[in-house]
């Protein structure tokens, strides 16, 4: 799909025409540090923001105007990438080509998303009690909530454990006790700082018309907002003294086990593609060696996988067992990833990892979403990646690349969530 | 071939039915790079009792069966496992069980006819041997582990249990633990050749394809596999009454916020053409209109913290049973029940303004076209709502056809009888007990 590139002052506007999709599209990302002080007042003014505005101060409000737009919905993400936090406001809504009588539609759902940005639910110099009070609570809740997932509770604990003083080991939106901290007068600021300097980045994807569509963003020429050095990738070293080994007991019926291995690379490293198809061979596809070997032959394991977070330069392997195949799990695991680093690598599953790979890339342009992903990541990583050049990546991965890969993978600390 | 249009959407679908019975629906998409194909079997959870082909006698099987079949295809004679000879082809596979039928899948951007040829293969050929009947056991029992675990799963069968007396609606659609260890060669033998008919099956393709090379090729490759002549399965439906089987009940669970489900029974739902599609969206208006984020009720939820986050809401119809369920997180899950199954109750009386129903009659039809951006989605409906004789791509037209007075047709299911609620409460009493009165 092609892409027209604009700048509106500083703000990079990245415009996709294509007839693909039945809706139109609009992303507008505030991009600044991530900091442990500053995670969980981001991740509340994420919420206020999107639930309310001046004009549209109830939820009752907000839904009534959604519906009446066919279904247009206004989100705010808040997600976060190593040391940048990132706010997204996206609009997603029917093109109007494909409504009878649907009346300036566009221009109503595009007003809508500004006033969400840019008129907030604020009284007498904070924002509005009774709706600030709604969603902290909320936010504690889903924060709380965790808990009740253990795959991802064992997860958390495992990145508490193993990172503790280092800002991955921050959780993205904080701690509890950092959330009550913030007042209504704390987030105004809060939302003014990100007004004000946040770097922002415009998305557009749909059946569009460049002039029209650049008009709707005038209200962004006010906009004096400088590029900020922002670190999406981590080139921390790490020292591994002692693979730590933590159990914790609850009342469940099956135990998670969460295996956290350092990187000695990152998603920048002319080996990631590698990374990426070692990943697919390892523990990512159904012929893999995690799934082949736990799964299939010991039977020890339905759920049983591995995730790269090169970006983080993590490796994470995590499997759900009964609470006295630990010892016997580990052992197989790691006995997997030796094979990899002594050179036994298999062929014909290095060739179906690579076409797992191709597969999903080619999603990236079926879906406006996974497009203007790929467009940020190249955006923040200021590394120019066509989808055709990333193929060719993949494609030109070779089994000493895979042996490489696997030589940078230590362990770090293994934690098990147990039933007994 | 037959070809049909749909104007309103930019849609068109291309259909074929084999010599041997099975159906091909194709939804041609050009400017997109992937393609979806979903083989649907009318073999779900829900059949455990039914007279076997050739046979006159009605069975009873254990549980679990379908689900442990769609395990058991992808294993080959010959020691190959289907979904690598898919992935050698750079097409990505996968399967699904639920309550009606059992879905085999492939995605990807090249070699759709040899995947499908695949497809067809490894769920054409089945290969059971006491040792992988044995071995598939353990996997999945601890999938029904990993799922005991999950407080939605729990809240879901413990409201289902409730609802239904002896429906099978009420068991995990993996089974349960004791009713998989039962489960012999010979059980998925005898339901394998039952169910899997090629009559029996639908071929759903999305995508990047031509209708008419795919047709041939499929017509083709079918060509050499006999099967007896098909005649409709007899399979032994436990219907139930209008009433719920049990008010209450709950369980514990090491969480840190309770949670509640309410749910209506709905039995003896016939399906004429597409009436499926429209009692779902007249009763998903009359609960966003009743309890849904734009109403008083909800805020009032939320202002007196009966619910953690949010609440939602669902509706199944299969043509024998159905309910609607109203689930959220609370830490005063008992008052929050209260007031649910009071408001439920009055929804058989709701009255709604005109501009309210239209209103949401337009997120309805926002919600649909913004779903066919979605292949994989659409692939999926398409093949759910065909199960129940509807034609998901007519929407919009039966959408504009609804009255605000064809709300009574769904509003009558809102009986005092008919509700039935589950807790998931934490293990120790940490919530917090504020049991105020509304």
């Amino acid at each position: 799909m092609e892409v027209v590139r604009k700048k509106i002052n500083n703000i990079e506007t990245f415009l996709v025409k294509t007839t693909k999709f039945k809706t139109i599209t609009v992303q507008i990302v505030f991009a600044n540090q991530f900091t442990q002080e500053n995670a969980s007042s981001r991740a509340l003014l994420a919420r206020v923001l999107g639930n309310s505005s001046k004009k549209y101060n109830t939820k009752k409000k907000i839904v009534e105007k959604s519906c009446d737009l066919y279904n247009t919905e206004v989100s705010v993400g808040y997600t976060r990438y190593y040391r940048t936090s990132l706010i997204a406001f996206t609009l997603d809504v029917v093109n109007e080509k494909n409504l009878v009588d649907a009346g300036n539609l566009t221009k109503k759902a595009i007003d809508f998303l500004l006033d969400t940005i840019f008129n907030p639910n604020i009284i007498n110099n904070a924002f509005s009690l009774k709706e600030f009070n709604e969603e902290k609570r909320l936010l504690k809740e889903s924060m709380q909530k965790v808990y009740n997932n253990k795959s991802r509770f064992a997860f958390r604990r495992l990145m508490e454990e193993m990172c503790k003083d280092e800002i991955i080991g921050v959780h993205s939106t904080g701690t509890i006790a950092d959330l009550d901290k913030v007042t209504p007068e704390h987030l105004l600021k809060e939302y003014q700082k990100m007004i004000a300097q946040d770097e922002i980045s415009i998305y557009v994807v749909g059946d569009i018309e460049e002039k029209k569509i650049m008009k709707h963003f005038q209200a962004f020429r006010q906009l004096q907002n400088q590029p900020l050095h922002l670190e999406v990738v981590n080139f921390e070293p790490f020292e591994i003294k002692k693979i730590k080994e933590i159990k914790e007991i609850q009342k469940i019926k099956q135990a998670k086990l969460v295996m956290g291995y350092r990187l000695d690379m990152n998603s920048l490293d002319s080996l990631y593609p590698a990374l990426l198809v070692f990943n697919s061979m390892f523990g990512g596809l159904f012929s893999s060696n995690l799934f082949k070997v736990v799964r299939e032959e010991y039977g020890l394991a339905y759920d049983i996988s591995s995730h790269d977070i090169a970006n983080n330069k993590l490796f994470i392997v995590t499997a759900g067992i009964d609470g006295d195949k630990y010892p016997q799990t580990i052992e197989i695991i790691q006995k997997e990833l030796q094979k990899y680093i002594d050179g036994e690598i298999d062929h014909d599953l290095l060739v179906v990892a690579k076409e797992s790979l191709l597969n999903e890339l080619q999603e990236t342009e079926d879906s406006p979403d996974n497009f203007i992903a790929h467009l940020q990541n190249n955006y923040f990583t200021k590394v120019e990646k066509s989808i055709s050049e990333e193929i060719d990546e993949i494609t030109n991965v070779t089994i000493d690349d895979i042996k490489q890969v696997a030589m940078r993978i230590k362990l770090d600390t293994i934690y098990f969530l147990s039933d007994r | 071939m037959e070809h049909k249009l749909y104007p309103q959407v930019n849609e068109e679908v291309y259909t074929h039915t084999i010599d041997n019975g099975l159906q091909i629906q194709i939804v041609p998409k050009f400017n997109f790079f992937k393609t979806f194909v979903y083989l649907g079997v009318n073999f779900g959870s829900l059949t455990n009792r039914f007279i076997p082909i050739g046979k006159q006698e009605l069975i009873e099987v254990p549980l679990g069966i379908a689900h442990f079949l769609e395990h058991k295809l992808f294993a080959n004679a010959d020691g190959t496992d289907a979904s690598n000879l898919l992935a050698e082809l750079g097409l990505e596979a996968n399967a699904y069980t639920d309550y009606n039928q059992t879905v085999y899948l492939f995605n990807g951007a090249k070699n759709i006819e040899q995947g499908i040829k695949i497809l067809l293969d490894f769920v054409q050929n089945p290969y059971f041997t006491e040792k992988n009947v044995a071995s598939e056991k353990n996997i999945i029992i601890q999938e029904l582990k990993m799922y005991l675990d999950i407080p939605s799963d729990r809240l879901h069968n413990g409201l289902m249990k409730n609802l239904f007396e002896a429906y099978p609606i009420r068991y995990d659609i993996g089974g349960t633990i004791k009713e998989v260890r039962k489960i012999t060669k010979e059980n998925l033998e005898i339901c394998y050749q039952t169910f899997y008919h090629p009559a029996n099956m639908k071929l759903i393709i999305v995508g990047n394809v031509d209708s008419q090379n795919i047709i041939q090729t499929i017509v083709e490759h079918q060509k050499q596999k006999i099967y007896p002549l098909f005649s409709p399965i007899r399979r032994e439906i436990k219907l139930e009454n209008q009433v719920a089987y049990r008010k209450n009940g709950s369980y514990h669970m090491d969480v840190t916020t309770a949670s509640l489900a309410v749910g209506i029974k709905i039995s003896g739902q016939q399906f004429n053409r597409n009436q499926a599609i429209i009692e779902e969206i007249l009763l998903k208006i009359a609960l966003a209109a009743a309890i849904g984020p734009s109403t008083l009720y909800y805020q009032k939820l939320l202002d007196q913290e009966l619910i953690a986050n949010h609440l939602h809401y669902a509706v199944y119809f299969d043509g024998y049973c159905g309910y609607i369920k109203v689930y959220a997180d609370s830490h005063n899950p008992k008052a929050l029940r209260r007031s649910l199954v009071r408001r439920l109750q009055s929804l058989h009386n709701l009255i709604l303004s005109e501009k309210v129903f239209e209103r949401f009659k337009k997120a309805v039809l926002g919600s649909f076209i913004k779903s066919l951006n979605n292949l994989d989605f659409l692939t999926s409906l398409i093949i759910e709502y065909d199960l129940k004789n509807c034609d998901i791509l007519e929407s919009i037209s039966l959408l504009e056809k609804l009255q605000i007075t064809d709300l009574d047709s769904v509003l009558k299911y809102f009986r005092k009888e008919a509700i039935s609620s589950y807790l998931i409460l934490p293990s120790e009493k940490k919530w917090l007990k504020i049991d105020k009165r509304m």
